[in-house]
């Protein structure tokens, strides 16, 4: 009896047991057949015992179509030839790659699309065979947010790169605005400067003959009522002065406006050295301070050159006036010119006040005057003058000077020169 | 009565001989001197009324010839 009570008692617990079964077995099901995520089994070669829907849908395929086949069909062509490797080798050395881990693999659809999924496998003992699930979690729309987000945080880089170009160019052209806006400062000094120093040349060389002719008028009005011919014939013969040196201002201003335009060409020819500068010592020589002696002296046994004769002419009248102007009474004046292999050497030597060193650097820009010139008259053109014809000549000017001791100036021509120079 | 003493000092010969000229002929009596040292000398030997000095000359400016 109590047997038999036993035996139904189990029967009833089995059968419990085998309703609690049927129900976990269903549920289990429902589970995996409505899972997102798509669930796939294979056997221990690869071949596919069982899909869930999801599966099926992830791939694009049918159940009947993929059941039997081996896994490799759900995987693009580069993975598919090692996976039976990846088996084998697992089998064998229980390596495991994927098994237990899962990682990120890519699936191929039955329309030969591919897409990203994550991968987890993980190994059953079941009865006794092995089986290997797989759960697969579709990746795209993950892949494709981080796609998007690669996409736009290149484009955001691309744009800010472009930016800090543009910034770059911006700073740089503005470095360069910056730098003109400099040099035309420098240039608008320089130019003010030069219109400073015209305002004070200008101012007492045009007012000392102009103030002399005034003074002469006046004095010739006064003699005029005593009938004093020969003092009216004197500041007649001063007014005569005052505007030649007027003038000679005047020419020196024609001078530079001719060379700005490039009015001013050298013409070449060739004429004798000796002769030309002896003329022009006598002629030097007539408006020279008491006692004040130019020598000339010529080296080298040539004496045929070829230059602009009213070029040089010029040149060596300005710098010997100026060797006049500013030296004293009894003093020599060496004069000296020179041909040689190279070229033609012309130089003018005096003992007069010199140049001081500060003065020297800005010597040959116009309207330019030494510190040390005082009330000497002067337009301060000369030397720039100078200085632009030897250049039209292809020559160089050159000079050395002692505050108090003298000065000597040094032209110096190529003789080819001419030769290159299209009359 | 005695003529008033004027000294020019400036040392532009043209402007400086026509304008003691021109004080000649009014009846002053001049004295001139081409630079500021001569102007100074000139002062201290004849001690003139009025004294016309230019300012830019060698030797010794306008400036100089005041202080002294």
């Amino acid at each position: 009896m109590f047997q038999k009570q036993l035996q139904i008692h189990s029967k009833i617990h089995i059968f419990q047991d085998n309703a609690y079964v049927m129900e976990s077995a269903k549920l289990l099901y429902a589970i995996i057949e409505t899972a997102i995520d798509g669930i796939v089994t294979i056997d221990n070669r690869g071949k596919i015992e069982s899909l869930n829907p999801s599966a099926l849908k992830i791939f694009g395929y049918r159940e009947e179509e993929l059941i039997g086949k081996n896994i490799s069909v759900l995987m693009p062509e580069s993975d598919k030839s090692r996976h039976d490797g990846y088996l084998v080798n697992y089998q064998s050395t229980g390596e495991r790659k994927i098994i237990g881990k899962g990682r990120e693999v890519r699936g191929l659809r039955k329309n030969g699309t591919q897409f990203p999924f994550r991968l987890a496998v993980s190994e059953v003992q079941y009865q006794d065979r092995v089986i290997y699930t797989g759960f697969i979690h579709d990746l795209s729309k993950e892949k494709e947010a981080e796609e998007f987000l690669k996409k736009y945080t290149i484009e955001l880089e691309e744009l800010v790169e472009n930016r800090t170009k543009s910034l770059k160019k911006m700073l740089h052209e503005l470095e360069e605005a910056k730098e003109e806006a400099n040099v035309s400062l420098e240039k608008e000094k320089a130019l003010n400067r030069m219109k400073s120093r015209f305002v004070s040349m200008a101012s007492h060389e045009f007012r000392t003959p102009l103030s002399s002719m005034q003074l002469s008028a006046v004095l010739i009005e006064k003699y005029l009522q005593i009938s004093d011919n020969l003092q009216i014939l004197r500041h007649l013969r001063k007014i005569k002065t005052a505007i030649g040196s007027l003038n000679s201002i005047l020419n020196d201003f024609l001078s530079l406006e001719k060379l700005d335009t490039g009015i001013v060409k050298p013409h070449y020819d060739s004429f004798d050295i000796i002769k030309f500068s002896e003329e022009l010592t006598e002629e030097m020589q007539l408006i020279t301070k008491e006692d004040q002696i130019i020598i000339y002296q010529h080296t080298g046994s040539e004496s045929e050159i070829s230059l602009d004769q009213n070029l040089l002419l010029n040149c060596l009248m300005n710098l010997m006036s100026n060797s006049i102007k500013y030296s004293g009474e009894h003093t020599l004046i060496e004069f000296s010119t020179e041909i040689n292999e190279d070229g033609y050497v012309f130089s003018v030597k005096d003992n007069g006040i010199g140049i001081p060193e500060e003065d020297q650097s800005g010597l040959f820009q116009p309207f330019f005057r030494g510190h040390n010139t005082g009330s000497i008259p002067g337009t301060g053109l000369g030397l720039n003058i100078v200085q632009r014809y030897v250049n039209l000549m292809d020559g160089t000017i050159y000079f050395e000077s002692k505050s108090g001791k003298g000065t000597e100036f040094t032209l110096s021509f190529q003789k080819n020169s001419a030769n290159n120079t299209p009359i | 009565m005695e003529k008033i003493c004027i000294l020019i000092i400036e040392d532009n010969d043209d402007i400086r001989e026509s304008t003691s000229e021109i004080l000649q002929l009014a009846s002053y009596e001049v004295f001139q001197a081409s630079n500021g040292k001569q102007g100074v000398d000139l002062a201290i030997k004849h001690i003139p009324d009025v004294i016309l000095c230019d300012i830019m000359m060698p030797e010794l400016d306008g400036y100089g010839v005041f202080i002294f």
